[in-house]
């Protein structure tokens, strides 16, 4: 045939762009880990975070990415740190 | 929207034109045009084959044309009805997707 069909002559020519985005990381999932009133050897996680969202308190130290571990046996104890900061104890028993 | 043009002299058909995007979906799943485009394409090949010589045709994207140098070719004329009706038969039902516009000029 002279004429070839296209079936989507008279479709419009506004093709679906493509997207830059879609992408994601994978989830690290930080956050409390004890809460507060728990009991907790030493060694033990208590807040995974990135930065100091929670700053360490009594018995508890900070690891090389942030993490807050205690030091001693005891009861974990989520505190305020000044007027607008919050930081986290442990109080052996 | 498609707009289609028909210019008729004494009642026969001489130069008919069919432009613009239907929009009824994306392109791959616009069914208006695709049925729009059958017709039409299917129309342009009957009548090169059929009627060869009493008719200009063109076709670009979106975009079909035909002149009619000799009107009273009825076969020509029978060809061009019949596609007028399919036309209309599809603009029966997406009306907002395909105008047909037939005046005497």
């Amino acid at each position: 045939m002279k004429f070839v069909l296209d079936i989507q002559l008279f479709a419009s020519k506004k093709g679906v762009g493509s997207t830059k985005n879609g992408r994601d990381s994978h989830s690290k999932r930080l956050g409390a880990k004890l809460a507060d009133g728990q009991k907790c050897h030493a060694g033990s996680i208590i807040y995974r975070q990135r930065g100091t969202k929670i700053h360490p308190g009594t018995n508890v130290k900070r690891g090389g990415d942030d993490t807050l571990f205690a030091t001693v046996n005891g009861v974990v104890k989520y505190e305020r740190l000044g007027k607008d900061r919050k930081k986290v104890s442990v109080y052996p028993q | 929207m498609v707009q289609v043009d028909i210019k008729r002299k004494q009642h026969t058909i001489h130069e008919i034109t069919i432009r613009h995007h239907a929009g009824y979906a994306k392109k791959g799943k616009d069914l208006v045009c695709a049925g729009v485009s059958c017709i039409t394409i299917g129309t342009l090949n009957a009548l090169d084959r059929l009627c060869n010589g009493k008719c200009i045709l063109e076709m670009k994207d979106a975009y079909i044309h035909i002149v009619v140098k000799q009107p009273d070719h009825q076969k020509t004329q029978i060809i061009l009805e019949t596609m007028h009706m399919q036309l209309m038969t599809v603009q029966e039902k997406y009306q907002q997707y395909i105008t047909i516009t037939d005046q005497e000029v």
